[in-house]
């Protein structure tokens, strides 16, 4: 069964045909035998729509210059549980294994970074799924140069990583608006320019890993929705959500965007058979089916270290031992305070955009507040569209403002920013938490921003929307730069950066 | 349209103009930096008698020291003509010696015991710049106006500024990261890449400029197409 295959191939055609009149049609390699490299240039340069051939890779090299910048900026170690991250990778590195939250201390060197640490001197990352920090000890061990050079490296990972989630923010605005320019351009810019995205993509930490995961899961639930869920597709989400929870268990929060994909996809293959065709059972075991592929392998992958942390702290996740980091515990809140509660949720909109490291670098309230206006602006667009598509689909004359397939792939955006959003008030009641723990659907963040603010432009004039966007975040980003991030840390009259010793 | 070599070509060249005016503007147009302090503020707790006091001590890490925004809180019933008045004393810490002696007057509505999430915390007050103050620590105290001598407003925190050059700061910058080479090549690195991110940001402008210029005439797709229904 081929669940929405039907409207795929239409879908498809239709996009081309978008595109004819003012983009050329993705090519493919022509030569077969041209080469390993050659083929993957091509298989590159076909996910690439032919008018974004200059200003991406522009944009992709703009960021990762941007970022290398940000690294030497961003004094060490002082990102939020970089100390803890760091030497948990370089335990691995140095061939420990899985330590026991409590039972693990950071070593003397990491002392002159306390101010940075959760609970020093223990190293409270070490209940942390182990894959990024595993995988990062891989190169650690590769690398002859003292902790100073060794942090600069891991750093540069999380920046190929940053990389990679801009690219399939790029993959996903051209899958659900290929013929938008302003969508196009608009989302990978926005996730590219985030500044505390950028932040994080500048540290040593395990959140780019997720964000890059759950950005690409979701890439490829869209993929599901427009093509069917082949067994391949579902093999490929099942991986990547392993990967996920084997990084940061709070994955697990998006993996019910991937269900309601596949879900989805059931039912549009359903409906789009002929009458005579329909076959429930069929539909039935279409889901059950790939369902099981798609939540049973990761789950049952990260059976064992459910079991481990079941056995060591009396829980699966290991959350409940978070609540013993003593000043954190006392940061935990209920729902309902959190909730209503304007001071929590301006404290998530500083987390949202400032509010570097552990908040020591917020923005002055006048900057903020410039952002946080546009942002409502672009959030009250946003409910402009909902509300426009839901009215077409009663009143007959009016056009809906997205196709059945961009509906669909907006809806699960939407879902993945309330879960994440969820995922938020989650922690925070078990300990101190922020922004960035919504983070892995910073595309949903994008899409969802770049949509209402091209709502108050009529079609024709919503070219201007990336532009504007990508003058307002550089403006953003350098002012923020040279105002807060620099002077915090050094200055003639000093500041607040420390240097590992050498 | 024209092709990709020469839309590259063309945001190149724009972008390279582009940075050179980024430039200049960076050069020429002076920034008000915040001076270096954890959660960007010096709080004025005495944490022995657990109470705000009237006063903290900063130390500015630019030279150009101009500005203090304090987060000032009012107790009880308002002030006369619903105004306080103030006067703020700049004072040396080494040679206690007054150096800038600022009155000022704030609405008591500007400054309420508890405010709603986004109101406005802080209350700039500006004075002559310090041409030295980098590096320097100087004690920052409120006192009372006559009028509301005897009423209860207390300082919570205060924030201090310079008003200085860009390239004060990129020199601030060269001098005071250590990225592990010689210090002359860590200067050298972060000059090149503080300059490559500007031409590199510039360029990726002119690029985003230059895709969507040609779309003001082209019909747009995706959300104008008439719903296709599953």
């Amino acid at each position: 069964m081929s669940a929405g295959g039907t409207s795929q191939t239409g879908r498809a055609l239709d996009a081309a045909q978008i595109d004819a009149g003012v983009l050329e049609a993705p090519t493919r390699p022509t030569r077969p035998a041209a080469g390993r490299s050659l083929a993957i240039t091509a298989r590159l340069s076909s996910l690439v729509v032919a008018a974004d051939r200059v200003w991406l890779p522009a944009l992709l090299l703009f960021f990762v210059i941007k970022q290398v910048l940000m690294v030497m900026l961003i004094g060490p170690f002082s990102g939020h549980d970089e100390v803890d991250h760091f030497w948990y990778v370089q335990r691995f590195a140095a061939g420990n294994g899985l330590g026991v939250v409590g039972d693990v201390e950071l070593p003397p060197e990491a002392r002159p970074y306390e101010p940075f640490v959760a609970d020093y001197p223990l190293n409270s990352e070490v209940i942390q799924p182990p894959l990024y920090h595993a995988a990062l000890a891989i190169i650690g061990n590769l690398l002859p140069g003292d902790t100073l050079t060794t942090m600069f490296v891991y750093r540069l990972v999380s920046v190929a990583l940053g990389l990679g989630v801009v690219w399939v923010s790029y993959l996903i605005a051209r899958q659900l608006f290929p013929g938008d320019i302003s969508v196009r351009i608009g989302l990978p810019v926005f996730v590219a320019l985030q500044p505390q995205f950028s932040f994080e993509a500048a540290i040593v930490n395990h959140d780019v890993l997720v964000i890059l995961l759950a950005t690409l899961g979701c890439w490829l639930t869209f993929r599901g929705i427009a093509t069917g869920f082949s067994w391949r597709l579902c093999l490929a989400i099942a991986v990547i959500s392993a990967a996920g929870l084997w990084t940061k268990v709070s994955f697990g929060l998006i993996l019910p965007v991937f269900a309601v994909g596949l879900v989805i996809a059931a039912v549009d293959g359903y409906r789009s058979s002929r009458t005579t065709d329909r076959n429930v059972t069929l539909a039935l075991r279409y889901l059950a089916g790939r369902g099981l592929v798609l939540s049973g392998l990761p789950l049952l992958a990260i059976t064992p270290w459910f079991a481990r942390n079941l056995d060591l702290y009396g829980d699966p996740t290991g959350s409940a031992r978070l609540q013993e980091i003593s000043d954190y515990a006392l940061s935990a809140s209920s729902y309902r305070e959190m909730v209503f509660s304007p001071v929590f949720w301006r404290g998530r909109l500083d987390d949202f955009w400032g509010n570097y490291g552990w908040r020591e670098i917020p923005w002055d309230q006048s900057v903020s507040q410039v952002v946080y206006l546009c942002w409502g602006i672009a959030a009250v667009g946003f409910l402009a569209v909902v509300l426009r598509q839901a009215t077409s689909w009663r009143v007959a004359r009016l056009t809906p403002v997205l196709d059945g397939f961009q509906a669909r792939c907006v809806g699960l955006s939407v879902l993945a920013v309330a879960l994440m959003v969820f995922a938020v008030l989650y922690v925070g009641t078990l300990q101190f938490t922020q922004s960035r723990f919504a983070f892995p659907a910073m595309f949903a963040f994008a899409l969802l921003s770049v949509l209402g603010l091209g709502a108050w432009l009529p079609a024709r004039w919503r070219w201007v929307v990336p532009v504007v966007l990508l003058t307002g975040l550089l403006v953003l980003n350098l002012l923020v730069a040279v105002r807060f991030v620099i002077p915090y840390y050094v200055g003639p009259g000093g500041g607040q950066l420390v240097v590992p010793e050498q | 349209m024209p092709n990709a070599a020469t839309r590259t070509v063309q945001a190149g060249l724009s972008g390279i103009i582009l940075s050179a005016i980024v430039l200049v503007v960076l050069v020429l147009v002076p920034v008000s930096v915040r001076h270096s302090a954890p959660f960007g503020s010096v709080q004025t707790v005495d944490f022995s008698r657990s109470i705000a006091v009237m006063g903290g001590e900063i130390t500015p890490n630019y030279p150009g020291f101009d500005r203090v925004d304090l987060d000032l809180r009012a107790y009880g019933d308002g002030a006369p003509d619903d105004r306080y008045d103030f006067v703020l004393r700049l004072q040396t810490v080494e040679e206690p010696q007054v150096i800038r002696r600022v009155a000022f007057s704030v609405a008591a509505d500007r400054i309420p015991a508890t405010r709603s999430a986004f109101a406005p915390i802080s209350t700039a007050v500006e004075f002559d710049p310090i041409p030295d103050s980098a590096g320097q620590t100087y004690y920052v105290s409120i006192e009372r106006g006559a009028r509301n001598a005897d009423d209860i407003v207390t300082l919570w925190g205060i924030r201090s500024y310079s008003t200085v050059s860009v390239p004060d700061v990129l020199l601030a910058a060269m001098d005071g990261y250590r990225l592990g080479f010689s210090p002359g090549t860590d200067r050298k690195v972060i000059l090149v890449a503080a300059f490559l991110t500007i031409l590199a940001g510039s360029v990726s402008a002119a690029a985003v400029a230059g895709a969507t210029w040609p779309a003001r005439s082209q019909p747009v797709g995706g959300r104008d197409r008439p719903a296709s229904r599953p």
